[in-house]
């Protein structure tokens, strides 16, 4: 029930993503709906999960677009750093969910960058930062609630490993 | 009897997922391994809900824009019927010419200069959610006759070229990518030079640069740039936007700021040009 209720989420995010936040956009900078969950449900989940949820979504994303294939080890690795996180930080409500969707965010944007770089395409590196700047601020203030909604959505009874078959197995 | 059960390593199956999905990368950007049905499995699912909540979204934004339109329609007709009567006399004035071209080509033994284009209406059903690129995926592949390199354009502009198609579906990569170059022309002076995004560059409205120019090139602010046709994917003579910055340099390299004719933060239907492109050589420019 659990994963079910996961992959309702990231299909839901992904078509947000890929529909309405482009039109939600401040300053022709677009906040990153799919890092916002991801993020949390690896620090919550653990780092194999994480790192199998950001692995599927970014092979999707990969597919979808012309991205030079690159979403998907760029989230798969990413989830599974936050995932490590979690297991080994409890995370609170506040600290630990924005420092690891921001260091994300920034780790994810780098990598694209260095792909343009490197197919010399010209990167004017001072407006780069202020648009990796204001993306992860943009991306953290949908993160964090998302964050807060899921832990609150794993106190839920159907979203135990267990429910309905008496065990279970989790990363952590 | 008891089970001995045999513990791995995470580290070492998260190793092994990561060899994977670099070798899946490797094989599928060499282009020696194509996984059709699995692109054709997710397209299914997912393009259908984005073209759903793509027209969700386009509806209510034009509701709210239709409310601040109105008024400023009256004063707007008034415009539109005074740029009506001046086309119909530019219309005159472009058929002679056309007409003129023709005999001449034919006295120089050219033949006419092309075709009737075919044009596909395309809905723009999902975009890129990088803020970094900028490409888009339409509703029409190629069971409505779209093929790869197709130029795309909107009604006034050219948007881009079709990348990647599918039965139902194409992807497009717009010419403001960083990763996009368009052979272009201007207007005025005939000056030939690279028309290259500028998305991961900036976020202040310099969306395209344009590169490449001869020296002696001497532009104006507001000069038309259109497509040369020398690229191969671009018909000739499309609008690409107008010449706003005429000086800058990026290290040692002289550009011109271009801004683009199509909005690119309201693409919501394109056009997609059918069948090949005539490539031109600079003599025939």
């Amino acid at each position: 029930m659990r994963y079910a209720v996961y992959a309702i989420l990231i299909f839901i995010a992904m078509i947000l993503q890929t529909t309405v936040v482009p039109f939600l956009s401040i300053l022709d900078i677009k906040p990153d709906l799919l890092c916002a969950l991801l993020i949390p449900l690896a620090l919550i989940q653990g780092p194999l999960t994480g790192a199998a949820l950001g692995g599927i979504c970014g092979l999707i994303l990969d597919m979808m677009f012309m991205s030079g294939g690159f979403y998907c080890p760029v989230y798969t690795v990413l989830c599974a750093m936050a995932g490590m996180l979690g297991k080994r930080v409890k995370p609170d409500r506040f600290v630990i969910p924005a420092l690891a969707g921001f260091i994300a965010y920034v780790l994810k944007d780098l990598v694209t960058l260095s792909y343009l770089f490197f197919g010399r395409v010209d990167i004017l590196f001072s407006a780069a930062l202020v648009k990796l700047l204001l993306g992860s601020v943009y991306t953290l203030i949908l993160l964090l609630p998302i964050y807060w909604g899921l832990t609150a959505l794993e106190r839920l009874p159907f979203m135990r490993s267990d429910y309905g078959r008496g065990g279970g197995i989790r990363d952590d | 009897m008891r089970k001995r059960s045999i513990k791995i390593p995470g580290a070492v199956i998260f190793g092994v997922v990561i060899g994977v999905i670099a070798l899946l990368m490797l094989l599928t950007t060499t282009g020696l391994v194509r996984i059709p049905f699995v692109d054709t499995v997710i397209r299914v699912v997912f393009v259908p809900v984005q073209k759903f909540a793509a027209s969700v979204v386009q509806n209510t934004q034009n509701y709210f824009e239709d409310i601040a339109f109105e008024r400023d329609l009256k004063v707007e007709y008034q415009n539109l019927q005074d740029q009506y009567k001046q086309s119909l006399l530019d219309l005159n004035e472009m058929e002679e010419l056309r007409k003129e071209n023709e005999r001449l080509r034919k006295l120089l033994g050219r033949s006419t200069l092309e075709g009737e284009r075919e044009y596909i209406l395309a809905d723009v059903v999902a975009m890129d959610p990088s803020n970094w690129f900028s490409s888009f995926t339409i509703d029409v592949g190629k069971r409505q006759g779209v093929s790869k390199n197709d130029a795309v354009v909107t009604e006034t502009a050219l948007v881009g070229h079709v990348v990647e198609v599918y039965d139902d579906y194409a992807t497009v990569m717009a010419i403001i990518d960083g990763r996009s170059a368009v052979h272009g022309l201007i207007e005025r002076t005939r000056d030939n030079g690279i028309v290259r995004g500028n998305l991961a560059i900036d976020q202040q409205d310099e969306l395209c640069r344009m590169v490449y120019l001869p020296s002696s090139a001497e532009l104006q602010f507001g000069d038309k740039v259109l497509s040369s046709g020398l690229d191969g994917i671009y018909p000739k003579g499309l609008l690409i936007g107008t010449v706003r910055d005429l000086s800058s340099t990026a290290g040692s390299e002289p550009y011109v700021v271009i801004d683009p004719a199509a909005d690119f933060r309201r693409l919501e239907e394109v056009l997609v040009i059918r069948g090949e492109v005539k490539a031109w050589t600079q003599e025939e420019q």
